[in-house]
Protein backbone atom coordinates (compact mmCIF):
# COMPACT_ATOMS: atom_id res chain seq x y z
CA UNK A 1 0.00 0.00 0.00
CA UNK A 2 1.28 3.43 -0.88
CA UNK A 3 0.85 6.11 1.70
CA UNK A 4 1.55 8.60 -1.41
CA UNK A 5 -1.89 7.78 -2.74
CA UNK A 6 -3.88 8.74 -0.32
CA UNK A 7 -1.92 12.32 -0.23
CA UNK A 8 -4.77 15.15 0.90
CA UNK A 9 -6.63 16.33 -1.92
CA UNK A 10 -6.44 19.04 -4.16
CA UNK A 11 -9.18 18.45 -7.04
CA UNK A 12 -9.56 22.42 -7.42
CA UNK A 13 -7.54 24.12 -10.31
CA UNK A 14 -10.49 23.80 -13.09
CA UNK A 15 -13.78 26.13 -13.41
CA UNK A 16 -16.33 26.55 -16.02
CA UNK A 17 -19.91 27.37 -17.31
CA UNK A 18 -20.63 24.31 -19.08
CA UNK A 19 -23.21 21.67 -17.93
CA UNK A 20 -21.50 19.82 -14.76
CA UNK A 21 -22.51 18.51 -11.69
CA UNK A 22 -21.00 20.17 -8.51
CA UNK A 23 -20.55 19.14 -5.22
CA UNK A 24 -20.30 20.85 -1.51
CA UNK A 25 -16.61 21.27 -2.53
CA UNK A 26 -17.14 22.99 -5.37
CA UNK A 27 -15.16 20.48 -7.48
CA UNK A 28 -16.43 20.55 -10.84
CA UNK A 29 -16.40 16.76 -12.93
CA UNK A 30 -13.52 18.09 -14.98
CA UNK A 31 -11.34 19.29 -11.70
CA UNK A 32 -11.79 15.78 -10.09
CA UNK A 33 -10.88 13.78 -13.55
CA UNK A 34 -8.03 15.90 -14.03
CA UNK A 35 -7.00 15.31 -10.13
CA UNK A 36 -7.79 11.24 -10.73
CA UNK A 37 -4.82 11.54 -13.83
CA UNK A 38 -2.72 12.74 -10.98
CA UNK A 39 -3.39 9.21 -9.22
CA UNK A 40 -5.44 11.33 -6.38
CA UNK A 41 -7.67 8.19 -4.95
CA UNK A 42 -9.82 10.59 -3.07
CA UNK A 43 -11.03 12.02 -5.84
CA UNK A 44 -11.19 9.55 -7.32
CA UNK A 45 -13.92 8.27 -4.33
CA UNK A 46 -15.50 11.71 -4.90
CA UNK A 47 -15.52 11.45 -8.76
CA UNK A 48 -16.88 7.57 -8.22
CA UNK A 49 -19.68 9.12 -5.84
CA UNK A 50 -20.99 11.20 -8.35
CA UNK A 51 -20.97 8.54 -11.12
CA UNK A 52 -21.98 5.33 -10.20
CA UNK A 53 -25.38 5.68 -10.27
CA UNK A 54 -25.42 7.22 -13.66
CA UNK A 55 -23.18 4.26 -14.70
CA UNK A 56 -25.41 1.98 -13.74
CA UNK A 57 -28.22 3.41 -14.71
CA UNK A 58 -26.90 3.96 -18.53
CA UNK A 59 -25.11 0.75 -18.88
CA UNK A 60 -28.56 -0.96 -18.16
CA UNK A 61 -30.02 0.56 -21.34
CA UNK A 62 -27.55 -2.12 -22.97
CA UNK A 63 -27.88 -5.22 -20.75
CA UNK A 64 -30.97 -6.13 -19.20
CA UNK A 65 -29.48 -7.93 -15.87
CA UNK A 66 -28.05 -6.22 -12.85
CA UNK A 67 -25.00 -8.05 -12.28
CA UNK A 68 -23.82 -7.43 -15.93
CA UNK A 69 -24.36 -3.65 -15.65
CA UNK A 70 -22.44 -3.77 -12.51
CA UNK A 71 -19.31 -5.38 -14.39
CA UNK A 72 -19.86 -2.55 -16.51
CA UNK A 73 -19.60 -0.03 -14.30
CA UNK A 74 -16.68 -2.08 -13.07
CA UNK A 75 -14.70 -1.85 -16.32
CA UNK A 76 -15.42 1.32 -16.92
CA UNK A 77 -14.20 2.96 -13.32
CA UNK A 78 -11.00 1.17 -13.70
CA UNK A 79 -11.03 2.59 -17.60
CA UNK A 80 -11.28 6.33 -15.83
CA UNK A 81 -9.40 5.19 -13.37
CA UNK A 82 -6.23 4.49 -15.61
CA UNK A 83 -7.42 6.72 -18.72
CA UNK A 84 -8.39 10.14 -17.16
CA UNK A 85 -5.39 11.98 -18.21
CA UNK A 86 -7.18 11.43 -21.89
CA UNK A 87 -9.47 13.62 -20.55
CA UNK A 88 -9.37 16.55 -22.57
CA UNK A 89 -10.61 20.09 -20.69
CA UNK A 90 -12.55 21.29 -24.10
CA UNK A 91 -15.00 18.30 -23.80
CA UNK A 92 -18.05 17.76 -21.40
CA UNK A 93 -16.41 15.26 -18.46
CA UNK A 94 -19.55 13.52 -18.07
CA UNK A 95 -19.82 12.78 -22.12
CA UNK A 96 -16.22 11.23 -21.88
CA UNK A 97 -17.36 9.14 -19.11
CA UNK A 98 -20.32 8.11 -20.58
CA UNK A 99 -18.87 7.43 -23.94
CA UNK A 100 -16.67 5.16 -22.00
CA UNK A 101 -19.33 3.54 -20.32
CA UNK A 102 -20.94 3.26 -23.81
CA UNK A 103 -18.11 1.13 -25.07
CA UNK A 104 -17.44 -1.12 -22.14
CA UNK A 105 -21.43 -1.97 -22.67
CA UNK A 106 -20.84 -2.79 -26.42
CA UNK A 107 -18.41 -4.51 -25.50
CA UNK A 108 -20.26 -6.23 -22.80
CA UNK A 109 -23.10 -6.89 -25.55
CA UNK A 110 -21.06 -8.30 -28.25
CA UNK A 111 -19.56 -10.68 -25.69
CA UNK A 112 -22.87 -11.44 -24.65
CA UNK A 113 -24.09 -12.39 -28.12
CA UNK A 114 -20.97 -14.45 -28.79
CA UNK A 115 -21.87 -16.57 -25.95
CA UNK A 116 -25.76 -17.53 -26.68
CA UNK A 117 -24.22 -18.09 -30.16
CA UNK A 118 -21.92 -20.42 -28.95
CA UNK A 119 -24.53 -22.33 -26.47
CA UNK A 120 -25.81 -25.24 -27.67
CA UNK A 121 -30.08 -24.89 -28.61
CA UNK A 122 -30.88 -27.55 -26.28
CA UNK A 123 -29.57 -24.96 -23.59
CA UNK A 124 -30.80 -22.15 -25.25
CA UNK A 125 -34.59 -21.92 -23.51
CA UNK A 126 -31.75 -22.00 -20.19
CA UNK A 127 -30.25 -19.27 -21.49
CA UNK A 128 -33.09 -17.15 -22.32
CA UNK A 129 -34.10 -17.28 -18.91
CA UNK A 130 -31.50 -15.81 -17.37
CA UNK A 131 -31.90 -13.11 -19.07
CA UNK A 132 -34.59 -11.12 -16.44
CA UNK A 133 -33.44 -8.09 -15.17
CA UNK A 134 -34.55 -4.85 -13.43
CA UNK A 135 -36.67 -4.32 -15.54
CA UNK A 136 -38.66 -7.25 -14.99
CA UNK A 137 -38.35 -7.29 -11.30
CA UNK A 138 -39.50 -3.71 -11.46
CA UNK A 139 -43.00 -5.06 -13.09
CA UNK A 140 -43.36 -7.60 -11.42
CA UNK A 141 -43.27 -5.27 -8.44
CA UNK A 142 -45.43 -2.75 -9.65
CA UNK A 143 -47.80 -4.15 -12.36
CA UNK A 144 -49.52 -1.07 -12.71
CA UNK A 145 -47.11 1.09 -13.75
CA UNK A 146 -46.81 0.26 -17.55
CA UNK A 147 -43.74 2.75 -18.47
CA UNK A 148 -41.29 0.37 -17.46
CA UNK A 149 -42.75 -2.14 -19.80
CA UNK A 150 -43.25 0.37 -22.60
CA UNK A 151 -39.56 1.59 -21.96
CA UNK A 152 -38.17 -1.97 -22.19
CA UNK A 153 -40.57 -2.60 -25.43
CA UNK A 154 -38.52 0.29 -27.34
CA UNK A 155 -35.55 -0.48 -28.91
CA UNK A 156 -32.14 0.06 -27.45
CA UNK A 157 -31.69 2.92 -29.60
CA UNK A 158 -34.91 4.81 -28.60
CA UNK A 159 -34.27 3.56 -24.76
CA UNK A 160 -30.78 5.22 -25.30
CA UNK A 161 -31.79 8.47 -26.32
CA UNK A 162 -34.51 9.02 -24.22
CA UNK A 163 -32.18 8.27 -21.59
CA UNK A 164 -29.46 10.89 -22.29
CA UNK A 165 -32.43 13.53 -22.95
CA UNK A 166 -34.46 13.20 -20.11
CA UNK A 167 -32.15 11.78 -17.55
CA UNK A 168 -29.03 13.11 -18.90
CA UNK A 169 -30.11 16.46 -19.60
CA UNK A 170 -27.82 16.38 -22.95
CA UNK A 171 -27.81 18.81 -25.60
CA UNK A 172 -28.54 17.44 -28.81
CA UNK A 173 -24.89 18.07 -29.64
CA UNK A 174 -23.56 16.47 -26.62
CA UNK A 175 -25.66 13.35 -27.92
CA UNK A 176 -24.30 13.60 -31.13
CA UNK A 177 -20.52 13.24 -30.39
CA UNK A 178 -21.02 10.17 -28.04
CA UNK A 179 -23.06 8.97 -30.13
CA UNK A 180 -21.12 9.90 -33.30
CA UNK A 181 -24.21 10.44 -34.91
CA UNK A 182 -25.40 13.80 -37.44
CA UNK A 183 -27.51 16.15 -35.28
CA UNK A 184 -30.71 16.37 -37.21
CA UNK A 185 -30.15 12.22 -36.90
CA UNK A 186 -30.38 12.75 -33.18
CA UNK A 187 -33.33 15.56 -33.46
CA UNK A 188 -35.21 12.46 -35.22
CA UNK A 189 -34.44 9.82 -33.36
CA UNK A 190 -35.57 11.48 -30.26
CA UNK A 191 -38.78 12.46 -32.15
CA UNK A 192 -39.07 8.60 -33.22
CA UNK A 193 -38.51 7.13 -30.09
CA UNK A 194 -41.20 9.55 -28.42
CA UNK A 195 -43.41 8.27 -30.89
CA UNK A 196 -42.60 4.46 -29.85
CA UNK A 197 -43.20 5.39 -26.04
CA UNK A 198 -46.46 6.60 -26.60
CA UNK A 199 -47.81 3.40 -28.84
CA UNK A 200 -46.50 1.19 -26.83
CA UNK A 201 -47.95 2.83 -23.75
CA UNK A 202 -51.33 2.96 -25.80
CA UNK A 203 -51.08 -0.73 -26.23
CA UNK A 204 -50.18 -1.59 -22.81
CA UNK A 205 -52.77 0.84 -21.12
CA UNK A 206 -55.43 1.76 -24.02
CA UNK A 207 -57.85 3.25 -21.84
CA UNK A 208 -55.44 4.90 -19.88
CA UNK A 209 -54.89 8.48 -20.15
CA UNK A 210 -51.44 8.55 -21.61
CA UNK A 211 -49.67 11.55 -22.34
CA UNK B 1 -43.90 13.44 -43.70
CA UNK B 2 -47.51 12.46 -42.72
CA UNK B 3 -50.60 13.71 -41.33
CA UNK B 4 -49.64 12.02 -38.22
CA UNK B 5 -46.03 13.32 -38.00
CA UNK B 6 -46.02 16.99 -38.03
CA UNK B 7 -42.70 17.61 -35.90
CA UNK B 8 -41.41 16.59 -39.52
CA UNK B 9 -43.92 18.91 -41.48
CA UNK B 10 -42.67 21.85 -42.75
CA UNK B 11 -43.41 24.65 -40.25
CA UNK B 12 -43.30 22.61 -37.14
CA UNK B 13 -39.66 20.91 -37.47
CA UNK B 14 -38.67 23.41 -34.72
CA UNK B 15 -40.91 21.04 -32.85
CA UNK B 16 -37.72 18.58 -32.65
CA UNK B 17 -36.10 20.95 -30.23
CA UNK B 18 -39.18 20.47 -28.07
CA UNK B 19 -37.06 17.38 -25.85
CA UNK B 20 -34.03 19.80 -25.33
CA UNK B 21 -36.73 22.78 -24.81
CA UNK B 22 -37.59 21.10 -21.84
CA UNK B 23 -34.33 20.00 -20.31
CA UNK B 24 -33.11 23.35 -20.75
CA UNK B 25 -30.37 22.64 -23.22
CA UNK B 26 -31.01 25.04 -25.91
CA UNK B 27 -28.95 28.03 -26.72
CA UNK B 28 -30.97 31.21 -26.33
CA UNK B 29 -31.44 31.52 -30.18
CA UNK B 30 -32.74 28.08 -30.47
CA UNK B 31 -35.32 28.62 -27.30
CA UNK B 32 -36.17 32.21 -28.90
CA UNK B 33 -36.53 30.10 -32.32
CA UNK B 34 -38.90 27.93 -30.00
CA UNK B 35 -40.43 30.44 -28.03
CA UNK B 36 -41.64 32.52 -31.01
CA UNK B 37 -42.93 29.18 -32.66
CA UNK B 38 -45.07 27.91 -29.73
CA UNK B 39 -46.99 31.55 -29.82
CA UNK B 40 -48.11 31.06 -32.71
CA UNK B 41 -48.37 26.89 -33.03
CA UNK B 42 -51.64 25.55 -31.24
CA UNK B 43 -50.43 21.60 -32.50
CA UNK B 44 -46.71 22.41 -30.92
CA UNK B 45 -48.29 23.41 -27.69
CA UNK B 46 -50.11 20.47 -27.19
CA UNK B 47 -47.13 18.96 -28.14
CA UNK B 48 -45.24 20.45 -25.62
CA UNK B 49 -47.73 19.69 -22.94
CA UNK B 50 -47.74 15.98 -23.66
CA UNK B 51 -44.57 15.91 -23.82
CA UNK B 52 -43.96 17.28 -20.45
CA UNK B 53 -46.16 14.15 -19.04
CA UNK B 54 -44.00 11.85 -20.74
CA UNK B 55 -41.02 13.17 -19.43
CA UNK B 56 -42.35 13.29 -16.36
CA UNK B 57 -43.52 9.87 -15.87
CA UNK B 58 -40.33 8.76 -17.44
CA UNK B 59 -37.62 10.05 -14.50
CA UNK B 60 -39.49 8.25 -12.04
CA UNK B 61 -39.29 5.09 -13.98
CA UNK B 62 -35.45 5.20 -14.04
CA UNK B 63 -35.27 6.83 -10.47
CA UNK B 64 -36.78 3.77 -9.02
CA UNK B 65 -34.95 1.02 -10.17
CA UNK B 66 -32.89 -0.88 -7.61
CA UNK B 67 -29.40 0.35 -6.98
CA UNK B 68 -26.30 -1.16 -7.62
CA UNK B 69 -24.93 -3.43 -4.97
CA UNK B 70 -23.02 -1.87 -1.96
CA UNK B 71 -20.48 -4.73 -2.68
CA UNK B 72 -19.65 -2.31 -6.44
CA UNK B 73 -17.99 0.47 -4.63
CA UNK B 74 -15.86 -1.79 -2.79
CA UNK B 75 -15.15 -4.15 -5.64
CA UNK B 76 -14.23 -1.36 -7.41
CA UNK B 77 -11.78 0.67 -4.64
CA UNK B 78 -10.12 -2.99 -4.04
CA UNK B 79 -9.10 -2.71 -7.88
CA UNK B 80 -8.16 0.60 -7.79
CA UNK B 81 -5.68 -0.18 -4.91
CA UNK B 82 -4.05 -2.48 -6.56
CA UNK B 83 -2.65 -0.12 -9.16
CA UNK B 84 -2.22 3.30 -7.54
CA UNK B 85 1.33 3.19 -8.79
CA UNK B 86 0.95 2.72 -12.51
CA UNK B 87 -0.89 5.96 -12.69
CA UNK B 88 1.84 7.87 -10.33
CA UNK B 89 4.46 6.72 -12.42
CA UNK B 90 2.81 7.85 -15.86
CA UNK B 91 1.75 11.17 -14.05
CA UNK B 92 5.44 11.23 -13.50
CA UNK B 93 6.84 10.59 -16.60
CA UNK B 94 4.34 13.09 -18.17
CA UNK B 95 5.51 15.46 -15.97
CA UNK B 96 9.58 14.57 -16.56
CA UNK B 97 8.81 14.71 -20.65
CA UNK B 98 6.05 16.95 -20.87
CA UNK B 99 3.91 14.76 -23.03
CA UNK B 100 0.11 15.97 -23.54
CA UNK B 101 -1.93 13.63 -21.24
CA UNK B 102 -3.32 11.72 -24.29
CA UNK B 103 -0.09 10.41 -24.74
CA UNK B 104 0.64 8.72 -22.02
CA UNK B 105 2.45 5.15 -22.14
CA UNK B 106 4.40 3.29 -19.71
CA UNK B 107 7.43 4.30 -17.76
CA UNK B 108 10.37 1.96 -18.03
CA UNK B 109 11.11 2.67 -14.20
CA UNK B 110 7.26 1.16 -13.14
CA UNK B 111 8.25 -2.25 -13.10
CA UNK B 112 11.39 -1.60 -10.82
CA UNK B 113 9.01 0.71 -8.61
CA UNK B 114 6.03 -1.78 -8.69
CA UNK B 115 8.55 -4.65 -7.56
CA UNK B 116 10.47 -2.89 -4.68
CA UNK B 117 7.13 -1.62 -3.19
CA UNK B 118 6.10 -6.00 -3.53
CA UNK B 119 8.77 -6.28 -1.56
CA UNK B 120 7.96 -3.49 1.00
CA UNK B 121 4.29 -4.78 1.23
CA UNK B 122 5.36 -8.83 1.71
CA UNK B 123 7.46 -7.41 4.27
CA UNK B 124 5.09 -5.14 5.95
CA UNK B 125 2.82 -8.21 6.10
CA UNK B 126 5.26 -10.47 7.45
CA UNK B 127 6.06 -8.12 10.40
CA UNK B 128 1.64 -7.93 10.79
CA UNK B 129 1.57 -11.30 11.23
CA UNK B 130 4.66 -12.18 13.61
CA UNK B 131 3.88 -13.75 17.05
CA UNK B 132 2.02 -11.14 19.26
CA UNK B 133 4.40 -9.43 22.06
CA UNK B 134 3.32 -8.99 25.64
CA UNK B 135 2.54 -5.37 25.21
CA UNK B 136 1.60 -2.61 22.65
CA UNK B 137 4.57 -0.89 20.75
CA UNK B 138 4.79 1.95 19.61
CA UNK B 139 5.80 2.60 15.44
CA UNK B 140 6.72 6.11 15.83
CA UNK B 141 3.71 6.68 13.26
CA UNK B 142 2.42 10.25 12.74
CA UNK B 143 -1.43 10.25 14.23
CA UNK B 144 -4.43 11.40 12.99
CA UNK B 145 -7.92 9.95 11.30
CA UNK B 146 -10.19 7.83 12.49
CA UNK B 147 -8.38 4.91 14.91
CA UNK B 148 -10.11 1.16 14.99
CA UNK B 149 -8.57 -1.81 17.14
CA UNK B 150 -9.06 -4.78 15.41
CA UNK B 151 -8.19 -8.70 16.57
CA UNK B 152 -7.79 -11.12 12.81
CA UNK B 153 -8.85 -14.25 13.31
CA UNK B 154 -6.23 -16.55 13.82
CA UNK B 155 -6.65 -18.84 10.73
CA UNK B 156 -7.09 -15.52 8.50
CA UNK B 157 -5.08 -16.12 5.50
CA UNK B 158 -2.32 -13.15 4.72
CA UNK B 159 -3.75 -12.10 1.45
CA UNK B 160 -7.11 -11.69 2.89
CA UNK B 161 -6.00 -9.17 5.98
CA UNK B 162 -4.33 -7.21 3.21
CA UNK B 163 -7.43 -7.19 0.66
CA UNK B 164 -9.19 -6.06 3.67
CA UNK B 165 -6.70 -3.45 5.17
CA UNK B 166 -6.32 -2.11 1.14
CA UNK B 167 -10.41 -2.01 1.05
CA UNK B 168 -10.56 -0.04 4.22
CA UNK B 169 -7.70 2.38 3.42
CA UNK B 170 -6.29 1.64 6.14
CA UNK B 171 -2.75 1.07 7.70
CA UNK B 172 -1.81 -0.33 11.14
CA UNK B 173 -0.09 2.50 13.74
CA UNK B 174 0.03 -0.17 16.79
CA UNK B 175 0.13 -3.84 18.14
CA UNK B 176 -0.26 -6.32 18.80
CA UNK B 177 -0.80 -5.86 22.28
CA UNK B 178 -1.60 -8.91 24.77
CA UNK B 179 -5.13 -9.34 22.80
CA UNK B 180 -3.12 -9.70 19.29
CA UNK B 181 -4.72 -6.34 18.76
CA UNK B 182 -3.92 -4.10 16.15
CA UNK B 183 -4.25 -0.50 16.05
CA UNK B 184 -5.64 0.70 12.40
CA UNK B 185 -5.79 4.56 11.39
CA UNK B 186 -8.49 5.02 8.27
CA UNK B 187 -7.16 7.29 6.01
CA UNK B 188 -11.06 7.82 4.78
CA UNK B 189 -12.08 11.66 6.20
CA UNK B 190 -15.63 10.71 5.51
CA UNK B 191 -17.71 9.43 8.54
CA UNK B 192 -20.32 8.34 6.83
CA UNK B 193 -17.84 5.90 4.37
CA UNK B 194 -15.91 5.21 7.77
CA UNK B 195 -19.20 3.60 9.24
CA UNK B 196 -20.12 1.86 6.32
CA UNK B 197 -16.27 0.48 5.77
CA UNK B 198 -16.47 -1.05 9.05
CA UNK B 199 -19.88 -2.29 9.66
CA UNK B 200 -18.13 -4.29 5.83
CA UNK B 201 -15.27 -5.29 7.61
CA UNK B 202 -17.02 -6.58 10.94
CA UNK B 203 -19.33 -8.54 9.01
CA UNK B 204 -16.05 -10.69 7.82
CA UNK B 205 -16.60 -13.29 10.26
CA UNK B 206 -13.62 -15.59 8.88
CA UNK B 207 -11.49 -12.23 9.03
CA UNK B 208 -12.56 -10.19 12.39
CA UNK B 209 -12.60 -11.71 15.61
CA UNK B 210 -13.54 -8.21 16.86
CA UNK B 211 -13.46 -4.50 15.78
CA UNK B 212 -13.78 -1.47 17.82
CA UNK B 213 -13.57 1.79 17.27
CA UNK B 214 -10.80 3.55 19.29
CA UNK B 215 -11.22 6.00 21.89
CA UNK B 216 -9.36 8.87 20.02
Amino acid sequence: MSATIYRAAHCHGSTGTRWMSIDESGDTDGALLTAVARGDVRCFERFYARFERRMYQYALNFVRDSSSAEEIVVDSMLAVWNGAAGYLQTALASTWVLGIVRHKALDAVRRQQRHRDQVPLDLAAEVSDTSRGPYDSANDATLGNVMHKAMHSLSEDHREILFLTFYEDLSYAEISSLLSIPENTAKTRAHYAKLKLREHLTRLEPEGALP
Amino acid sequence: VSDQDPALSTGHAVSLLLPWYLNGRLSPAERQEVDDHLRQCPECRDELKSLLRLAGEMKPSWESQPPPSSELRIRVLSQISKSPVASLADAQERRQLGRAPAQRRRSMAFPALAASLIVIQFAAILWMMRAPPTEVISRGIASGGTRIKIVFQPTAREADIRDALSNIHARIVDGPDAGAAYMLQLLNESPADTARELAALGRRKELVQHIELAAP
